[in-house]
């Protein structure tokens, strides 16, 4: 099963601590080795960013900075793992780190599974 | 959290730790099916006390730890072993100190050796294929024997026999728990590859739509690939293989069509191949090429899936090459098959009469006598020559090879095609098709 994990927080949480990067890398790398993480990135800030909204028949592009959103998405990684279970735990995992290393950061990975090739499979 | 819910977590931490514990102990204990034995008493011990205990910061850690515990117990009870207590109870205790003291910072620097020593001697040429499938699966995939019993559609029975024998047969001729070196490597590493190639064929092969534990094969043949690449990078064949799998596993959402039927390669919709194994594939291609020496016959078959995954459309496909990697492949790894291949590339390249011309040199083939892709290529290959009476006659011997009742309708309506095509060359009477050129 294919898991998109989400991280959200404020925007302007400033820069991470040197030693939660280098935490992040160490846990990165073991997920490589162990043939499970996929790929991952990180997402500028979103005064480089825009949105494009369609609302009641209306298309309307709105250029960031997306100053009244609370918490906006900061990164991703996707991976390959047997269970919404080791999902979670991966989860957990990446945000102890950040309790760790960050303290009084808040905020959130969400945990969403991806559809993968049995899902679009024909039903027997 | 309920017990049901620890219950859950412990199966996720068997999942992703159960390899690594069985591999650790294995080096202790010198014996992969008492390792596997003691990892699964530690896992015993986790349903009993985690419920109450709650789950450890460090699962894993803590299961090594037990498993040791485990292993220190049963050599001090043992009467038989007593000797070997001796031997390995102080040295383990010993271990056991330093172990300690090394959990906190989680990653064991064994570990990785711990675990290529697990792949190398679950893939021993000692035991029979389906052994070294079903046992590298239980102990490196850390599939159930039942999961293994459903994705190879045989009963549950058979596979924990061949796991039992498997075992035995490691112990009875003492297969040493070591990384094989110099000469013995080179062959003993094909054997692992092969078995990871089989298991993920095994799935890539089943037909969409039953039992998905089977397509989940790839999923697990894919990371043990993987796995087996950061333990061994200096390896081309082994980033090859990987290659060759993520390449392969990028179009399985594009190769079955809405009711199951197989759909080829040169028709499927490009934009439902996942471009992040591409990207993988491609990444890894690029490791397996860039460590240099001659090409293996993985990182050559990666290759070629590679010339297919860069084209953006069928038009796009660079066939010269591929009839070139094709070539080389067949100079490794002689075969019909990939003769075959490389015909339907040479005709895709330099034009149908150069690909039929190598079709009908395997006429003779004995090994191909059967194989329905033959006359279906060399009908194809006719066709377009405007040889149509000859290519329907190869499409209907085609249809009456072939087991698959899809392919066979598929094959016969070509046939009718070409009824057709002969039907409307006779009749005109300027039709270059019909001179063969």
């Amino acid at each position: 099963m294919r898991f998109m994990m989400i991280v959200k927080s404020a925007e302007r949480s400033g820069f991470p601590p040197k030693e939660l990067m280098e935490a992040i890398g160490k846990l990165s790398e073991e997920a490589n080795n162990a043939g499970t993480m996929l790929g991952s990135g990180g997402l500028g800030p979103t005064a480089l960013g825009a949105r494009v909204r369609l609302s009641g028949g209306q298309l309307t592009v709105i250029d960031g900075p997306f100053t009244e959103a609370k918490e906006i998405v900061g990164g991703y990684a996707q991976f390959e793992l047997k269970s919404k279970e080791e999902a979670v735990a991966s989860a957990v995992r990446f945000m102890e780190l950040h309790k760790k290393y960050w303290p009084g950061w808040e905020g959130e990975t969400e945990v969403r599974q991806m559809f993968g090739p049995e899902d679009f499979a024909p039903k027997p | 959290m309920t017990a049901t819910d620890t219950h859950r977590v412990i199966e996720a931490v068997w999942r992703i730790e159960s390899a690594r514990l069985i591999a650790g102990l294995a080096r202790i204990v010198r014996d992969v099916g008492l390792a596997e034995e003691l990892a699964q008493d530690a896992l015993v011990a986790a349903l009993e006390q985690w419920p109450r205990s709650g789950v450890p910061d460090n699962p894993g850690a803590w299961l090594m730890a037990t498993g040791k515990h485990l292993a220190i117990d049963m050599f001090r009870r043992s009467k038989r072993l007593e000797r070997k207590h001796e031997e390995l109870g102080r040295e383990l205790e010993a271990r056991q100190e330093m172990a300690v003291a090394e959990f906190d910072t989680a990653l064991d620097d064994d570990i990785g050796d711990d675990l290529l020593r697990l792949v190398f001697v679950s893939c021993h040429p000692v035991l029979s294929t389906e052994a070294r499938v079903a046992l590298t699966l239980r102990l490196l995939g850390g599939l159930t024997t039942d999961e293994i019993a459903r994705a190879f559609l045989v009963p549950e029975p058979t596979v924990a026999q061949r796991i039992v024998r498997a075992k035995r047969t490691l112990a009875e001729t003492r297969v040493p728990f070591e990384v094989p070196r110099g000469a013995e490597l080179a062959a003993r590493l094909s054997s692992v590859l092969e078995v990871i190639y089989l298991v993920f064929n095994e799935g890539y092969t089943a037909t969409a739509g039953e039992d998905w534990v089977r397509p989940g094969l790839c999923e697990d043949a894919l990371r043990l690939g993987r796995i087996l690449a950061e333990l061994a990078p200096e390896e081309p064949e082994v980033h090859g293989l990987v290659a060759l799998m993520e390449i392969q596993a990028s179009r399985s959402k594009a190769r079955v069509g809405p009711s199951g039927e197989p759909i080829l390669l040169l028709d499927q919709n490009r934009a439902r191949w996942d471009q992040l194994l591409i990207g993988r594939g491609l990444t890894a291609l690029e490791r397996a090429e860039k460590l240099g020496g001659t090409r293996g016959p993985y990182t050559l078959q990666a290759a070629i899936a590679a010339c297919h995954a860069r084209a953006r459309t069928p038009e796009e496909t660079d066939w010269p090459r591929i009839a070139a990697l094709y070539e080389a492949l067949a100079r490794l790894a002689p075969s019909p098959v990939v003769e075959l291949n490389r015909a339907v590339a040479v005709a895709m390249a330099f034009g149908s009469a150069a690909g039929l011309e190598l079709v009908d040199a395997l006429a003779s083939e004995p090994s191909l006598r059967a194989y329905h892709l033959l006359p279906s290529v060399r009908g194809d290959l006719l066709k377009k020559l405007g040889r149509f009476d000859e290519a329907r006659a190869e499409f209907e011997r085609a249809a009456s090879l072939t087991r698959n009742a899809r392919e066979r309708e598929l094959l016969l309506n070509r046939a009718r095609a070409c009824a057709e095509g002969q039907l409307r060359a006779s009749h005109g009477d300027d039709s270059d098709a019909s001179r063969g050129s």
